[in-house]
């Protein structure tokens, strides 16, 4: 009678440990080292939902830089999950106490704001949340898990980094030149070590639920950049994207497909968050419509070392779109040269991560 | 060329949403003038880029490797370029019946060129938290009881494709011959074994000495399989194979096999 419950306290314990866990590295993190808040002292919906897009790539870049030096070390993965979210904190402290007198009048702000919605915005909002539902209650089956999924859970369980197979359990003989670059199912392990919940889970059940929205996040800063900041015509653009989505499986190759399908692997996440974003911010570039200092300081790094982390294709995809952007802004907008030579100066972790790429190839075959 | 057309329509999966594309770039292109910079040139680019045999060629063989050139389609946002379209034709209706008309011809032809992605091909209800299936881990925990005490590595584990490619997902502790597919496995006769795994009748004399070979300790196949090969009189059982259990699908066999 006593062990029930103490059992029962531990297991409602444990349940609400983990859902503080998860809001605080799932929400709170991403949004604060997005930064938009307390850097600007104003709380509205496009800073909100940039700050937790700019985190996330922001969570990521971080990581890929940690992560690749880690994997060739041999490390165990427990130290990349403490030097990762060590570094995390460090910065996420610094940006709480640099910003200390600007959360006060982002608060005040908050009262400001225009509480009403549209009804294109509500209509906007239940399409995401019939997608969300939708990919809740059921379950999909891609068999590309056996990497993606078993990879991440290999890792948790063997306390290593791409040193056992993810579907056999059995030790690599040499590192998977494919994915090793762009080691994506390390960040699913090491998000689940931080919110205690089995890899699967975390992949299955809590990406979908937090990356879906953010893809939307993302097309919701393109449409607000394009129609500038017109509400009406944002939401309604969010309206045609959802219903595009749901009814978007027209075959599996499909960006809406990735993403209704298998938003928990790396190249979804590439497809559907990150060219998305990497467009917006060109697009910002060519409109001139700069974000602050900050942002333009590390220009389009973060989100193009975060392309690198969630797969090899992003390594390669996204320079091919900076680069396409760029020119055409340079020819058809008669922009600097200088100013073309400095945008693609953020491809170049991708560049060196490609010659990385390339030279481990280039070992293997050999 | 033809082998560029063939992934098109592969991405297009035969469905209009690509015509309605091409649609919307000629509609921003006439209509929208000042954003031709943004929304047309770099897709018309990318686009021309995707035709291009010889970058094709190059792009193949220096970058993106073979089989995923259809992810070019990538770089293009389909569905954001098919919706500001949308809302450039909605503001240009001015009577409110003429936008409701209009919103909703716009939804029906979506909805009509595109397929619902909740369908049974795609979803199925999710059955637990894993979102795995309920016999992947019915089958999991058969094999975890009769390890208790032993050491899985030294335990090794054919399963037929559906449960191979899985089970890891849920236990990492289950070493397995080979998952998804048999070429990346560093056992002997993997291509072998898993063609006899995954054969309708299963030849369980010539699996049998494969399995020896590579000190497999148990074997997972679909009931249907062994009833189809108890019934011609050669199944498991008759190899010293011993059941351990058995779901709704799948059935479990300790081989008993005496490492070499």
């Amino acid at each position: 009678m006593c062990f029930t419950f103490y059992k029962h306290h531990t297991v409602f314990f444990m349940i609400i440990l983990k859902i503080i866990l998860l809001g605080f590295w799932f929400i709170f993190v991403p949004i604060m080292m997005g930064n938009r808040i307390g850097r600007t002292g104003k709380i509205s919906g496009e800073k909100v939902l940039l700050s937790y897009v700019l985190g996330w790539i922001r969570m990521m870049a971080i990581f890929q830089l940690m992560a690749l030096p880690l994997i060739f070390l041999y490390a165990r993965l427990t130290t990349l999950v403490f030097l990762w979210s060590a570094c995390i904190l460090c910065i996420l402290s610094y940006l709480i106490w640099r910003n200390r007198g600007n959360y006060k009048s982002a608060l005040k702000s908050l009262h400001k704001m225009k509480t009403h919605l549209l009804a294109t915005e509500v209509v906007a909002v239940l399409l995401i949340v019939i997608q969300l539902v939708g990919v809740s209650v059921f379950m999909s089956s891609d068999a590309d898990d056996a990497f993606y999924v078993s990879e991440a859970v290999t890792s948790d369980y063997t306390d290593t980094m791409f040193q056992y197979m993810g579907d056999t359990g059995e030790p690599y003989k040499q590192f998977p030149t494919r994915y090793v670059m762009s080691p994506f199912p390390i960040f699913t392990a090491t998000l689940s070590r931080l919110v205690c919940t089995h890899p699967t889970i975390v992949a299955h059940t809590l990406i979908p639920i937090f990356f879906i929205p953010m893809s939307y996040m993302v097309y919701y800063l393109l449409l607000n950049v394009l129609f500038k900041g017109n509400r009406k015509k944002v939401s309604l653009g969010l309206c045609f994207i959802s219903i595009l989505n749901i009814w978007g499986n027209v075959s599996v190759y499909t960006a809406a497909t990735f993403l209704m399908i298998r938003i928990w692997q790396g190249k979804a996440i590439l497809a559907n968050i990150i060219l998305p974003f990497i467009t917006y911010f060109l697009i910002r570039i060519h409109k001139r419509i700069l974000l602050d200092k900050e942002i333009t300081k590390t220009g389009l790094l973060a989100p193009m070392m975060s392309a690198c982390l969630v797969s090899s294709m992003g390594i390669f995809l996204a320079p091919i779109l900076v680069g396409t952007y760029t020119l055409i802004s340079l020819i058809v907008s008669n922009r600097k040269i200088r100013d073309f030579f400095k945008i693609l100066l953020g491809c170049l972790p991708n560049i060196i991560y490609g010659l990385w790429y390339l030279l481990l190839l280039k070992m293997v075959s050999k | 060329m033809g082998e560029i057309i063939n992934i098109f329509h592969a991405v297009s999966g035969g469905y209009s949403y690509m015509a309605l594309l091409f649609i919307s770039l000629l509609f921003l292109y006439v209509r929208v003038p000042d954003k031709r910079v943004i929304l047309v040139y770099p897709n018309v680019v990318f686009i021309a880029i995707f035709f291009n045999p010889i970058l094709k060629i190059i792009i193949e063989k220096y970058f993106l490797g073979g089989g995923v050139y259809w992810r070019l389609w990538w770089l293009i946002p389909v569905n954001f370029i098919i919706s500001v379209v949308c809302v450039y034709t909605e503001d240009l209706l001015k009577k409110r019946v003429e936008k409701v008309i209009g919103l909703t011809a716009m939804c029906l032809i979506i909805i009509l060129s595109g397929r619902l992605v909740f369908n049974e091909m795609t979803f199925v209800r999710s059955e637990n938290r894993f979102k795995l299936p309920n016999e992947i881990l019915e089958v999991s925990t058969i094999l975890e009881d009769d390890l208790q005490g032993k050491q899985p590595e030294e335990h090794k584990i054919v399963a037929t494709y559906e449960v191979a490619w899985r089970i890891r997902m849920y236990n990492p502790e289950l070493y397995l011959t080979f998952g998804r597919y048999p070429t990346l496995s560093q056992c002997l006769h993997a291509t072998d074994i898993y063609e006899l795994v995954n054969a309708e009748n299963v030849s369980f004399e010539n699996l049998h000495s494969l399995l020896e070979i590579n000190d497999v300790q148990y074997l997972i196949l679909e009931n249907r399989q062994v009833n189809v090969s108890s019934e011609e009189g050669v199944g498991p059982e008759k190899l010293g194979y011993v059941e351990i259990g058995r779901t709704e699908t799948y059935c479990v066999f300790r081989t008993n096999i005496v490492k070499m």
